[in-house]
Formats: C-alpha cells, sequence, structure tokens
C-alpha cells in the first residue's frame, strides 16, 4: 500500500507570495556562496544536501486530497484543491478515452474538502464512475455537490457532469470490502460532523482522522480514538494548532492538535503518525518547527517508546510495506 | 501523582508530585477543583501550582491547567505555575502553554509575585 498525497493543507488553499520566494532564493544564495557546480547532477546532490526542506520544497498550500495506490481502481480520500493536480495525472495517463473508476472517501463536506471536484477533468468526461462514500447521509452529499456546482458559485452545473457518480452512505458500526480493503468508519468531533476512516488490506493498517476536536475531557471519545488507532501502521491525524490554540482562542473550532495527536498514537500503538491539515497561517519554517517540537514531545512523554513522526507535505509518499 | 495544599495569606499553594498523564488526570483535577468553587465560602484570591516534583506530564494534565486558568479568569483570581522542571518547562513551551499561564522560575518568585505578604510568610518559614 502506498500514499500519495495530493493536499495536505487545513481549510483555504494557500499559495507563497513572491515575498517568500525571495526570501527562500536569497538564503539558497547563501547557502551555495563561493559553490561551483560543474553539472546538474552536483548541483541536485548539493539542494538535496545542503538547502533546508522548508526552502528547496516546501510543505505545498494544496487543501485535503489523497490517494492510496493499491490494487487497480483509483482510491482516494476527500476532494480538496489537491485533486486538481490528481486529475493533471490522470489525464496525461490515460488521456480522455479510456474509461476510469474512481472511489472517494469523504470525511465530510466543507469547502476545503470537496472544492477539487470542479476541477477534476474525469468528472465531465462520459464512461467514467465515480463512488462518492461518506458518513453523512447521501441526500447531505449530494447537495453539498450539487450547491457547489450551481449557480451563482460555478459555471458548470452538476446536471453537465459526463461521468456517471454514485453516492453511497457508510454506517459507522459495518465493515466494508471496498477495492480490496477493509474499511471502518467512526465519527468525529466537527461542526456538521465528519468521519475518519481506517483502512486495512495485507497486514497493514492506515487511518485517515482529520477535521476532529479531541476533546481531552471526554473519556469515551478518548478511547474510541485509540481503538480506532490501534496498532496501526499509519495515522493521518489533524495537527493543526497547538494545544494552547486548541484549548483556548480556537476551541470548538473543529481541530485538535499536534501533541494530542502524539497521546493518541503512543496509547494505540501507532508505528507512524503524520500530522495533517496544516493551519493556512503557518509558513514553511513554522510547519517544520512544529514537526522537531512535536517530535522532541514524542520523545519526553513515550518514555522509549519508538514511533516514526512526519508532517505531511504536497506530493508527500509513504509506502506501508 | 501525590499533592498538598497550603495556605499563605492570600494564596493557596498547590504542590504536586510525580505523574500527570491520562490515568492520573483526573485525580490532578479533583486535587484543584475544590479551590476553583466559588459558590460556598470566599476562596483566597490567588492560587499558585507547585509543580517542582512533577516528573511527567501530558495533553490530559495541560488540560486540567487550563480549565483551572479559566475558572480564575472568569473569577477575577490569579493564577500561576512555578518551578517547572526542564522537561516539563520543554512541554509547555511545545504545547504554547507557555503564553496563556503565568510562570515562574521558583515558588518563591511566583509567591512574591502574587503577594508580598505570602513572599514575607514564606521566607519566614
Amino acid at each position: 500500500m502506498r500514499v500519495r498525497f495530493w493536499g495536505t493543507r487545513g481549510s483555504i488553499p494557500v499559495a507563497a507570495s513572491g515575498r517568500t520566494i525571495r526570501k527562500k532564493v536569497a538564503k539558497a544564495l547563501r547557502l551555495a556562496e563561493g559553490r561551483r557546480f560543474g553539472t546538474e547532477e552536483d548541483l541536485e546532490r548539493f539542494i538535496d544536501a545542503s538547502i533546508p526542506f522548508p526552502v528547496r520544497h516546501g510543505y505545498g498550500g494544496d487543501t485535503s486530497c489523497i490517494q492510496i495506490e493499491a490494487g487497480d481502481r483509483y482510491t482516494l480520500f476527500d476532494m480538496g484543491s489537491g485533486l486538481r493536480r490528481f486529475g493533471q495525472q490522470v489525464m496525461a495517463e490515460h488521456g480522455p478515452d479510456r474509461p476510469q473508476e474512481y472511489h472517494f472517501f469523504i470525511s465530510h463536506m466543507h469547502w476545503d474538502h470537496i472544492m477539487g471536484l470542479p476541477f477534476f477533468p474525469p468528472i465531465y468526461i462520459p464512461g467514467n464512475t465515480i463512488h462518492v462514500y461518506g458518513g453523512h447521509a447521501v441526500s447531505m452529499l449530494q447537495e453539498a455537490f450539487r450547491r457547489q456546482q450551481s449557480n451563482p458559485c460555478f459555471p458548470v452545473y452538476w446536471d453537465q457532469l459526463g461521468a456517471r457518480i454514485v453516492f453511497n452512505q457508510l454506517e459507522t458500526d459495518r465493515t466494508y470490502e471496498i477495492n480490496g480493503f477493509s474499511i471502518r468508519l467512526t465519527d468525529q468531533s466537527h461542526h456538521g460532523g465528519s468521519f475518519g476512516f481506517r483502512f486495512e488490506r495485507g497486514g497493514k493498517v492506515l487511518v485517515y482522522s482529520t477535521d476532529t476536536e479531541h476533546k481531552l475531557e471526554d473519556d469515551a471519545q478518548t478511547d474510541a480514538a485509540v481503538s480506532f488507532f490501534k496498532d496501526a501502521d499509519l495515522v493521518i491525524y489533524d495537527a493543526m494548532y497547538s494545544l494552547a490554540d486548541m484549548v483556548t482562542v480556537k476551541e470548538d473550532w473543529g481541530h485538535s492538535s499536534n501533541v494530542v495527536g502524539v497521546d493518541l498514537c503512543l496509547r494505540a500503538g501507532v508505528k507512524h503518525y503524520c500530522m495533517f491539515h496544516h493551519e493556512p497561517a503557518c509558513d514553511d519554517d513554522m510547519i517544520l518547527t512544529n514537526l522537531e517540537e512535536t517530535r522532541r514531545y514524542a520523545e519526553i512523554v513515550g518514555e522509549g517508546r519508538s514511533m516514526t513522526i512526519s508532517t505531511a507535505y504536497d506530493d508527500m509518499v509513504i509506502d506501508l510495506s | 501523582m501525590e499533592s498538598s495544599v497550603r495556605q499563605i495569606a492570600d494564596v493557596t499553594l498547590i504542590r504536586i508530585d510525580g505523574r500527570v498523564d491520562h490515568a492520573t488526570a483526573k485525580a490532578f483535577e479533583e486535587v484543584i477543583k475544590p479551590h476553583l468553587d466559588d459558590t460556598g465560602a470566599a476562596p483566597l484570591p490567588k492560587i499558585l501550582l507547585d509543580l517542582g516534583g512533577l516528573s511527567f506530564m501530558t495533553s490530559a494534565g495541560l488540560r486540567v491547567l487550563m480549565i483551572a486558568a479559566k475558572a480564575c479568569a472568569a473569577q477575577g483570581r490569579d493564577l500561576a505555575v512555578a518551578a517547572l522542571q526542564p522537561a516539563i518547562a520543554e512541554i509547555f513551551k511545545i504545547s504554547r502553554f507557555d503564553l496563556v499561564l503565568k510562570i515562574h522560575p521558583t515558588v518563591e518568585e511566583g509567591l512574591s509575585s502574587l503577594s508580598s505578604e505570602a513572599a514575607v510568610l514564606w521566607e519566614a518559614g
């Protein structure tokens, strides 16, 4: 199973400003001062070895969209703005004449999780089939997508789409077999409701849990999250806020914290905790600092327990093998 | 987790020793809660948490501190913490609790900041 991140930002897409790019260029030039590069390979090696990740790459600005590569049909979490780039890739790979089947698992229908669909070319092509799964009622799922592609929000209306689009409501007390995955979902605390997904295949376990505000005082919620994450190989978790923000000014905004993710994942025996849904106000340096601090927190509270911690970035790939 | 409570002039000094995590956070909350209740006899206007003996704390314990800080703020009372061990101080910084709680390097400095009378009594032993 391979996990490919097409969009990792929370709430709204962001792009680096000219000022930010200028600062990155200045940092890179300083680091390269006095050096000569005989070949392109020399230059590439220098970039990888000597330019910090926030300068040479950054974390990206597209909103939630993650592809799970396994089996012969496309499987994705959410349809944030990152879906646009995924659509470009599949169009380049297959062109318009080879019908494909796509399976999307939608955490919820807030804007940043569905805004990529109007820019996903396969929806306009007859012959394609798009399955949309979620914990919300089919009527709510449909309404969200219809509204998004209706006047005055978008010029191409829902009824003009060429693909066959099938909505499916999943229930939290069942296990589903879809695309070779064994799938469960769980209720999460978020305005309008959201759902986390647990996918199992070939002995590997992946959990996608975003847009969830973990109420620390709610023992039942904590126990349910630990049980849902239990022994997962990878948990992709909403780490949008600092804990102080989460319990003060941003209380009830529907998101969790980097350190809460550590505590839950350590208790659940998770192997790899991936921080996700980055605060749009955070620049690349701040996201790296958050990662380093989160690792340090895990080192302190982990008391010798080992857990990989990463922070998601657009185009990141994680192999679960 | 163990605790002890002293009243020094107009300050309630609560000392916490040991570990506060998901297993002991409720007990930690029970220690602090009576001092946040302003419905009966008037509580002392200031609370200082001596965390010098606290060796371990997770987000579950930090949440209790935030509940206490919010309750005190709503009642117009002061709450501060003191004497954090280095690892606990790091956790406060990582969680950004250092930006929302008053932190003093020592109990003496915490008392001095809250109440000159309490500081004098503390120094006198």
